[in-house]
């Protein structure tokens, strides 16, 4: 059993063998090569197809119905070939130019091997379109698959994008010229040797005065440099993608899935990474950070692997159903695009109210006007450190251990209707209504400690790492009753947040200080 | 050299009948002055566009129509031209000849 191809030629239907059509192809393509350029190129190169067409007619009959190669052959025999032809100018025998152009035609393609597959033929196929041993790739792939970990990623895309070597022809592109790093050295050698070729036409249009136009000469002249350069820039840029898409693929990987960088060497600086689910199960459910972390990964990866796949088409040539593949890689991406937006929404919606929780407690009386106030200097939480009293100027931030969070506090200075020193602990959280965000203000402890005429504040609140993180803020306020005196602590002063009285600006060099309640107002007292 | 006795052979086979392109290709590979066809297509287009010839299309029973082409006026006239330059070489050939002959004879 033979495939055949039908074509139309000057309006004649053929049936050609598979080889036949691949043969009449390259010729056609030749003559059309020799002689496109010419103003009334056109013109012979459906003369002759149609001089073909006749042949063709003597070759069929009831019995015969499909061209064969012979019957190509013959037609080539009897046309022959462009480089057979006479020049129309000068009549000359063009010995090889045309002959070239010929074989340059059959350029090699990317395709899998299926006879000398193991898995997808992806190897076997990338060894023939370089001309190698499928086993060379084969190692390579292997060995590279250490320090480059998405090679088999790679490998899957390849599978799927690149089609199978079905056909003789397809068989025989797949082998075709070689396109090797020398050989495109070569071919860019070749190309610019061709645009020296065309620059000396032109030198010998002007000086022969021929009637062809120069100045067509010379922008088909300057066309081929740009082309040139424009081939190289493209090889240039589909590397780039191929290095930019892998190097991402990687980093998001690292980033999302694994505790530790995936690539060989080590960054500077050096950077702790947890997988993105670690790093966030205090604010949803592991499963919920898991599916977000991989819906993410889609919607950042699709547009990369469409870019290593463009490079790779870009440097490679071979067929695929891009319409397809563009279209699977399209709908993928805007599912994980929706699904994202919805996560977000949902987990934003936590957020959606404030509940607030205020508990006051009067302080035990003691023997002195002067209440001293200070933060408690060595909390027990791993991770903290002293000289945050002295430089911390950011108005929250958060710290973690083992089993908890904790939340720095903001403390207020007001005055007390009262006759006694009271603390009011307001706690603060967010959530999904009203009475949620209420009862997420009980998740978090706050504790200080009265020591006579002292006052330790613990200088962040807790939150147990198992509960969700919803926003939650604690404030203290200190209420000092009239006549009496505070002394605040030097390590207050980047946990005051507001002193009743005092301009914003100064609140914060209050601490070190006395403050003085007299008729009603606040005053810093010397 | 070869292209002007080819064209002037073209007109030549015109001159006699119309013909279309595989008529003339017999005849000139006949008299063997072509050995493949293709040579012939870029002349014929040419010489139609200089308009020497002139072309119509007529049905085939086999095959695609054919293209007939038959000389133009302009034609008729280059033919003369060509008939006369080519007796002239002749003669100047030939003249060459039959003097060194006679001086071989001498």
């Amino acid at each position: 059993m033979k495939k055949t191809i039908k074509i139309n030629l000057s309006g004649i239907v053929f049936n050609l063998d598979e080889d036949a059509y691949q043969e009449l192809k390259n010729y056609l393509d030749s003559i059309s090569s020799r002689f496109r350029d010419m103003e009334e190129g056109n013109e012979i190169i459906s003369d002759i197809e149609s001089r073909i067409a006749e042949i063709f007619q003597t070759k069929v009959n009831e019995k015969k119905q499909v061209i064969t190669i012979k019957d190509v052959n013959d037609v080539i025999a009897i046309m022959g070939r462009p480089e057979d032809f006479y020049d129309a100018e000068t009549m000359e025998a063009e010995p090889s130019a045309g002959r070239e152009e010929y074989s340059r035609k059959r350029q090699r393609k990317l395709y899998r091997d299926p006879d000398n597959a193991i898995l997808g033929g992806v190897a076997a196929g990338l060894a023939a379109y370089f001309g190698i041993e499928p086993w060379i790739i084969r190692l390579l792939l292997v060995i590279l698959t250490f320090p480059i970990q998405v090679i088999p990623i790679i490998y899957i895309i390849l599978w799927i994008v690149v089609p199978k070597a079905e056909t003789a022809a397809q068989k025989l592109e797949m082998r075709g010229e070689k396109v090797t790093v020398s050989n495109i050295e070569k071919t860019i050698k070749e190309e610019y040797e061709g645009v020296k070729e065309n620059v000396k036409r032109v030198k010998q249009s002007k000086e022969y005065k021929k009637t062809r136009n120069v100045l067509d000469e010379i922008f088909h002249v300057l066309g081929q440099i740009i082309l040139v350069f424009f081939k190289i820039i493209l090889f240039i840029i589909g590397i780039a993608f191929i290095i930019a898409g892998i190097t991402a693929i990687m980093g998001l990987t690292s980033v999302f899935f694994f505790r530790h960088a995936l690539f060989p060497i080590d960054f500077w600086p050096p950077v702790h990474l947890y997988p993105l689910g670690e790093m966030f199960s205090f604010l949803s459910d592991p499963g919920a950070i898991t599916l977000f972390s991989f819906t993410l990964f889609m919607a950042i990866a699709i547009p990369v692997i469409a870019l290593i796949y463009g490079g790779i088409k870009l440097i490679f040539k071979f067929k695929a159903n891009d319409k397809a593949i563009g279209l699977t890689g399209l709908v993928l991406w805007l599912l994980s695009v929706i699904f994202l937006v919805t996560m977000l929404v949902y987990e934003g919606s936590n957020y959606a109210t404030t509940g607030q929780k205020s508990e006051g407690e009067f302080l035990t009386p003691f023997d002195s006007d002067t209440l001293s106030l200070y933060m408690h200097n060595d909390p027990d939480i791993k991770g903290f450190r002293k000289e945050w009293y002295d430089e911390d100027e950011d108005a929250w931030h958060v710290i973690s251990d083992e089993s908890k969070i904790y939340g720095k506090i903001d403390l207020d200075i007001e005055l007390s209707d009262d006759e006694q020193f009271e603390v009011v602990v307001k706690k603060m959280s967010q959530g999904r209504t009203r009475i949620s965000a209420m009862v997420n203000t009980e998740n978090t402890s706050y504790r200080y400690t009265q020591n006579g005429a002292t006052l330790i504040l613990d200088p962040y609140f807790s939150l147990s790492k198992a509960i969700k993180w919803r926003s939650p803020a604690t404030e203290v306020v200190l209420k000092v009753p009239e006549g009496k005196y505070v002394h605040l602590d030097k390590n207050t002063k980047y946990f005051l947040d507001d002193v009743e009285g005092i301009p914003y600006s100064k609140v914060h060099q209050t601490a070190g200080k006395t403050l003085q309640v007299k008729n009603g107002e606040i005053t810093i007292s010397d | 050299m070869r292209k002007g006795v080819l064209e002037y052979c073209i007109l030549s086979i015109l001159s006699k009948n119309d013909a279309y392109a595989t008529d003339i290709i017999n005849e000139l590979k006949e008299s063997k002055l072509i050995v493949v066809e293709g040579t012939l297509y870029p002349l014929l287009t040419r010489q139609k566009n200089s308009g020497l010839l002139s072309y119509r299309w007529e049905e085939s029973t086999q095959g695609p129509p054919r293209k007939y082409y038959a000389l133009t006026d302009k034609g008729r006239e280059f033919l003369k031209e060509l008939h006369k330059s080519w007796n002239e070489l002749i003669e100047a050939v030939n003249s060459i000849n039959n003097r060194s002959s006679e001086k071989n004879k001498s």
